[in-house]
């Protein structure tokens, strides 16, 4: 008995080890994909709210300070709830959120960080993630009667803008995002450096920089401001004829702030769009979306064309098509935001944008999927279909009528679709803006992701 | 007859105190037999649990991942993309960890954004295994409660609705432990699957 006795020691100590230490590993893997989730979740609140493009928190600190200026604000408590939805060893771990630029430690205030310009294109965000007073079952015996485990992850925000400032031999670094639009608009800021610019009353600014892809005019406008890029208004309007299957072009080059008298009872400002060549794979199509590969590209992902930013004439415009008196634009979008009637001008059915507050809010609409669960209708929710992604093209004359262009793409816009009218015209609102200029022959490898703006996870610098 | 060794000297002739020892090692060896037994048993089977619980936690987490990262645009068909792609990723992960997948096929009949799939096949223990994908699983920004197996969303009042995707995987576990405790004269309750679930915000 004396000797079970021993060797019961023995065996529970082995049992410690199997069962114990597999629990500490076991909490430590939990730790580890909770903290995946909040930093993901907070890279992912600071992409879409759009603060990488007011040049840093030393440009725009009120903007910056509403988003991650510690724990109460938005992506801090974004990353948290995420990563609490995460157990560890059954409960919500305590979390605690940083930020920095990659050089100097982590700040809860992202206001607060070293390096403001290179916090301003690419923001790190990391989260620790800890779970104390882990039972033991069997460790006892040695008097060990808790454990705690902890993990961390950084995920990073990338805007390209400006990028080859940081960048090693300073080469900007191009971004390919996903679900790209085939609505290729020119680069020119229709409300920049006001509301009369183009059609022969001085000249509108670009979007982005060709030379080193910096947002021109970078900020925020908040209820139409004009302080910035970011919260930008406006109707995109096709640069084509509306007759004929393929596009003849209104304005060659196209322009912003075109004075239309048919088929566009919308005022200015606005901004021509032509035509993406589109692939023939797409995929994630809603059933709405009909036949038509183009209509099929907005309503759902176009993933066989590949978008190359930053490099010379590796993009194409497809003036066989015409998105306005096909309908192509009118159905494609209309499907891909759920909007009922679109020659009403109100807003039924799809989601909507406050622009009247920073950061703007995204009101679910009557036909958004998450309406019906909760009687959301009208109330904020974190995403929405309605958010695309377009291609900026290097403004450039086009050989005219059903051919196809090679073209230049010098940057992205994120954009939130507010509504869409029976003319394939769109209406607006930028979210924010990634330029990848236009002098590399050479292609970089380019980041990828499903906004102009990706997040990603990474090892911490 | 079977001995310990050196059960003559000190450590035998203390439990000994005069009596002859001839059975005494064979009563010790079965009186210990089912303490052994269960403590074996025990290590072994829940070693295999946890593995289980930790194979099923990766694999929620890295399909709750891949859906969050997909397109959202066709969620209102009966199969769309991100939850093709979620399923696949349980499914052939659960394949190539040689874990029985019991035959399972994803649900075509979503219950609102919710695809659940369940099936026993294959030899697989009633309950088999269920996969929950609830590609618009929202919540508060405050307040943590975790998910429950079932992925149902938490009304987040007037606050801002995060968005996400929860998977939620259960597995019917063979414990052998409960079986064998019952040689010391107790029954363990253990849960009868193991489970695992995660939540991603939505990218898109």
């Amino acid at each position: 008995m004396v000797l079970v006795a021993l060797a019961m020691v023995a065996i529970i100590a082995m049992a410690a080890l199997s069962i114990d230490v597999v629990t500490l590993y076991l909490a430590k893997e939990e730790a580890q994909r909770s903290a995946d989730a909040g930093a993901l979740a907070a890279a992912r609140v600071i992409s879409i709210s759009g603060v990488t493009g007011t040049a840093g928190p030393d440009n725009d600190a009120v903007s910056w300070s509403k988003i991650c200026g510690g724990d109460t604000s938005l992506a801090s408590l974004t990353a948290k709830a995420a990563a609490q939805e995460n157990s560890v060893a059954g409960i919500s771990p305590t979390v605690s959120v940083t930020y920095s630029s990659g050089s100097g430690s982590g700040v809860a205030d992202c206001t607060a960080v070293v390096g403001d310009d290179q916090l301003g294109v690419n923001p790190l965000v990391t989260v620790q993630v800890t779970r104390t007073s882990l039972p033991t079952f069997f460790s006892r015996i040695w008097s060990r009667a808790a454990n705690t485990v902890s993990a961390t992850a950084t995920a990073e925000v990338f805007n390209p803008s400006h990028s080859g400032a940081f960048a090693p031999g300073g080469t900007i670094i191009p971004v390919q995002p996903r679900c790209v639009k085939p609505w290729v608009v020119p680069n020119r800021d229709p409300l920049n450096p006001n509301l009369n610019c183009d059609q022969g009353r001085g000249q509108c600014n670009t979007l982005v920089s060709t030379a080193d892809g910096s947002i021109t005019h970078p900020g925020i406008s908040v209820n139409g401001n004009n302080s910035g890029v970011i919260g930008e208004r406006f109707w995109l309007v096709p640069d084509c004829s509306y007759s004929g299957s393929s596009c003849g072009l209104r304005d060659n080059p196209a322009l912003a702030n075109h004075v239309r008298t048919t088929h566009i009872d919308v005022g200015m400002p606005n901004l021509e769009y032509l035509p993406g060549l589109v692939g023939t794979a797409v995929n994630a199509v809603p059933s709405c979306a009909g036949a038509s590969t183009y209509a099929q590209a907005i309503a759902g992902c176009d993933s066989s064309t590949n978008y190359q930013c930053g490099v010379a004439s590796q993009n194409t415009i497809d003036l066989g098509e015409n998105p306005a008196f096909s309908g192509d634009s009118l159905n494609g979008g209309k499907c891909l935001i759920q909007e009922g009637d679109p020659t009403d001008r109100q807003p039924d059915g799809q989601d909507t944008m406050v622009l009247s507050s920073y950061p703007f809010q995204i009101l679910a609409g009557s036909s958004n999927p998450l309406s019906s669960l909760a009687g959301r209708p009208g109330k904020p929710i974190s995403s929405s279909n309605s958010i695309v992604s377009l291609p900026i093209f290097d403004r450039q004359t086009l050989a005219n009528a059903g051919t196809t262009n090679s073209v230049t793409f010098v940057g992205f816009l994120q954009v939130f679709i507010n509504s869409i009218d029976q003319y394939g015209n769109i209406d607006v609102t930028i979210l924010n803006v990634a330029g990848c200029g236009n002098g590399s022959s050479t292609p970089g490898s380019p980041v990828t992701g499903s906004s102009p703006v990706p997040i990603r996870l990474i090892t911490p610098p | 007859m079977i001995r310990w060794p050196h059960s003559r000297n000190w450590i035998g002739g203390l439990a000994n105190l005069g009596w002859r020892d001839n059975g005494a090692a064979l009563v010790e060896f079965a009186v210990s037999l089912p303490l052994l037994v269960v403590f074996v048993v025990g290590i072994f089977d829940f070693s295999h649990a946890f593995t289980l619980k930790q194979k099923l936690n990766n694999v929620a987490r890295d399909a709750a991942r891949a859906a969050a990262a997909d397109p959202a645009n066709d969620l209102q068909s009966s199969s769309p993309m991100s939850v093709r792609d979620a399923f696949q990723v349980v499914d052939s992960y659960l394949l190539a960890n040689k874990i029985n997948d019991c035959g399972i096929t994803l649900s075509g009949s979503p219950v609102q954004l919710t695809w659940t799939s369940t099936a026993s096949g294959n030899g697989c223990l009633a309950g088999g295994l269920t996969i929950v994908i609830n590609r618009g699983y929202y919540f508060p920004a405050t307040g943590a409660v975790l998910p429950s197996v079932s992925c149902t969303s938490r009304n987040p009042g007037g606050q801002t609705a995060i968005v996400g995707t929860c998977v939620s995987i259960r597995y019917a576990y063979p414990w052998r432990f409960g079986r064998v405790s019952s040689l010391l004269g107790r029954t363990a309750t253990l849960p009868s699957t193991i489970s695992a679930a995660a939540v991603a915000m939505n990218e898109n």
